[in-house]
């Protein structure tokens, strides 16, 4: 699992008011930067962790929760 | 290092408690290297040093390393080896002839093409006689039936190349190291300058393996910092594990500048840069013309130095190069004034003198200034505003100064409470911050890291001309807008809470989790999944002239820069609109008595195609869980 960021705010209640815009079917996330253009330092368990994402799991992080799960277990 | 390993003088080995063979990490620059086996600090060799000066002396039959060979610059400067990283895996050709060396000269290989190598007098002990054992009258002189006596030894020419005194080096390194740990030492990661060419790579890691080193990785001295700065040793609780991180490394051989993103640990390059013209040379240039001045005014000897061109002169500069070492570091350490002595420093006068802090920022004050100058220009040609450098991390011996730190914050406009190891006081007694061990230990960590990896596939990408891991990042915050009137949310129109920073390395995720009030009728509340534009508003605003500037009353009120971030809706991804299931009232007669709250966790998933998942849930049983998808790109 993923750390859990505990943030030390409180959201305020939502007005009654409010009404929620609606999102187009079609809005996408802004483009990322290309490959090529951002290359990772090589270095610390986040590192490795990726390396595995990408080497073993199709960079799916539950499939990578499970073997590390198991790694522990072991 | 002494000739002769002995324990280490000032630290107590440890108690074993491991039986494997160690890892250690190693920190090799021109100057000074430090070695570690763990991320809390570096392991003193046998002269009780952490920084090891990158020295090789031979004096007669000795041979020195470290601080000890250091100060046979003076009187043997011709026999002592400094300099020599730099020059690994150069060619002769490539390395430019400076006329005037303070220690053994560069020479050309006699035998070996275009191959720079170092020629030094060693006393060797003569051939002992075929067979000492023999009785035959033949090969005696002497009327006795004894075996013939050793001759003296003989002053003959050795030749070392630069990459054997890199292996001499590194052996010893590991030597005390060894030493130390009561082990012998398996494999280390070693640091490389950003400098450093691919020829110059095999060429370090061919001189480990000799030293019979195993390397498991070359980290370049960014990732070294990196790993270090990554840990929660580093970042005790203040840090945020998203930020944006300055590496300054104001060396001996010049200036080196990263701008990193650094993400949960994962980190890249937004921008780096590297000077030779910004260095610690002119800083100590100006220190010793300071105390060579003080030298004069005090004894009425002139003394010409940097340059000196007499050679009792270039003895006396040699001197006081050695003696500022210690100045520094004085400088560094303590508020007080930093004194510099040095036995016969010229016509057998004795030296000693001082210089405070104030004095001593002075004289480096250009040297700042340049530093200053450079971290701008990366800025810029990184298209990012000094107010948005979350930390600036210090490396190198330099780094040390405070006077460097408070000019740099000033002087770039990094903003007010920017995290440095200065501001949170990590840095005095070899605390977790301090920059000559940042990149020892950090290498240590990242060798204890590969050492622990199992898949082979997952190691090899550690190993040197792997190709480093090229990645798509994202280019905006996404994150939650909640909806609300109160006026200090007015931009967006509530309150934003950034998930996943822009620079964030694909695939990402991130959990968030807080607090949400909701009304006791309804248990409604809302929220808006959106990429947000980030921005920096200035204002300039006019100071009033404070009390105590009112002797100089003619002074025009100045107009100074306040800055602001801002931010901008954008895309709208989908609004999750829920009501909470797991609502407390709260009890008491405090402030919040009788409201409700609910606690939520929300993960952010985006893949490495630039879909997003997210999945809000309240926390505890059978709370509200929603979720939103968005395609990928
Ligand atoms: N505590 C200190 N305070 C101030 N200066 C220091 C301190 N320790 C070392 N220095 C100075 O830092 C400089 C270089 O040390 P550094 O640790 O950057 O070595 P290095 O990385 O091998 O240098 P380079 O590779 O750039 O030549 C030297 O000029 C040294 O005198
Ligand atoms: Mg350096």
């Amino acid at each position: 699992m993923a750390a859990v960021q505990t943030l030390t705010l409180v959201v305020p209640p939502t007005p009654a008011s409010y009404a929620a815009p609606a999102a187009a079917s079609s809005s996408r996330l802004a483009p990322p930067h290309p490959s090529g253009h951002r290359a990772l330092l090589p270095v610390g368990p986040a590192y490795a962790n990726h390396l595995r994402l990408a080497l073993h799991h199709a960079h799916s992080f539950s499939s990578l929760d499970k073997h590390l799960e198991k790694e522990r277990e072991r | 290092m002494s000739k002769k390993a002995t324990q280490n003088g000032s630290t107590d080995a440890p108690i074993q408690i491991s039986t494997l063979p160690p890892v250690v990490g190693i920190n090799f620059g021109n100057s000074y290297a430090s070695i570690a086996e763990d991320l809390a600090e570096c392991i003193a060799n046998e002269d009780g040093e952490r920084q090891i000066a990158c020295a090789i002396a031979f004096h007669g039959e000795e041979m020195y390393i470290g601080n000890q060979a250091k100060q046979q610059l003076v009187k043997n400067s011709q026999n002592t080896i400094t300099g020599f990283r730099n020059l690994l895996g150069k060619k002769f050709s490539e390395i430019p002839q400076s006329e005037n060396t303070t220690s053994a000269r560069v020479i050309q290989h006699p035998e070996l093409p275009d191959t720079p190598a170092y020629k030094v007098q060693v006393l060797q002990p003569s051939p002992a006689p075929l067979n000492s054992n023999t009785t035959s009258a033949y090969t005696t002189p002497a009327a006795s039936h004894a075996p013939t006596p050793r001759s003296e030894p003989m002053l003959v020419d050795r030749i070392l190349t630069v990459s054997e005194v890199a292996t001499i080096f590194i052996k010893s390194l590991v030597q005390s190291a060894e030493d130390f740990l009561g082990k012998k030492v398996k494999g280390a990661v070693i640091s490389v300058p950003s400098t450093f060419t691919d020829s110059q790579k095999v060429a370090l890691e061919k001189a480990a393996e000799d030293a019979g080193v195993t390397v498991l990785q070359l980290l370049d001295e960014a990732g070294a910092a990196a790993a270090t700065t990554t840990t929660t040793i580093w970042s005790g609780d203040s840090l945020h594990p998203d930020r944006t991180q300055l590496l300054v490394d104001l060396g001996a051989s010049g200036l080196s500048l990263s701008l990193l993103s650094v993400r949960e640990g994962l980190t890249y390059v937004l921008a780096d840069s590297h000077t030779d013209a910004v260095s610690t040379a002119a800083i100590d240039d100006k220190l010793i013309k300071f105390f060579a001045a003080d030298f004069t005014k005090k004894t009425r000897i002139t003394l010409p130095v940097c340059p000196a061109t007499a050679p009792i002169d270039q003895r006396a500069e040699a001197k006081l190069r050695l003696a500022i070492e210690h100045t520094k570091r004085t400088i560094s350490a303590s508020p007080g004034a930093a004194t510099c002595s040095v036995e016969s420093l010229k016509e057998g006068m004795d030296y000693t003198g001082s210089i405070n802090r104030m004095r001593f920022d002075m004289l480096a004050s250009p040297v700042y200034a340049a530093a200053a100058k450079q971290i701008a220009s990366l800025l810029a040609q990184a298209g990012i505003d000094a107010h948005d450098v979350d930390e600036v991390v210090y490396v190198g011996g330099t780094g040390c100064l405070p006077g460097l730190d408070s000019r740099l914050c000033v002087e770039v406009g990094l903003r007010d409470g920017v995290e440095t190891p200065f501001a949170r006081g990590t840095v005095v007694g070899g605390g977790v911050g301090d920059p000559t061990t940042i990149l020892a230990r950090g290498c240590a960590a990242q060798a204890a890291l590969i050492d622990s990896i199992t898949e082979e596939d997952v190691r090899a990408a550690f190993s040197r001309g792997h190709q480093a891991r090229e990645v798509r990042a994202t280019t905006k915050t996404l994150g939650l807008i909640f909806p609300n009137n109160l006026p200090e949310n007015k931009e967006v129109g509530g309150t934003w809470i950034p998930v996943v920073q822009k620079e964030t390395a694909l695939p990402a995720r991130r959990i968030v989790s807080f607090d949400v009030e909701v009304t006791e009728g309804s248990k409604r509340f809302v929220c808006e999944v959106r990429e947000v534009k980030e921005g920096i508003r200035v204002e300039k605003v006019v100071e009033e002239a404070s009390p105590s500037d009112e002797d100089d009353e003619d002074e025009e009120p100045e107009e100074v820069e306040i800055k602001h971030r801002t931010l901008t809706k954008e895309t709208l991804f989908g609004v999750i609109d829920t009501q909470a299931k797991l609502a407390i009232q709260t009890k008491g007669k405090g402030k919040d008595a009788g409201k409700w709250f609910t606690r939520v966790e929300v993960e952010f998933i985006v893949g490495i195609d630039g879909a997003l998942d997210v999945e809000l849930r309240e926390v505890g049983g059978d709370g509200a869980v929603e979720k939103l998808h968005v395609s990928p790109l």
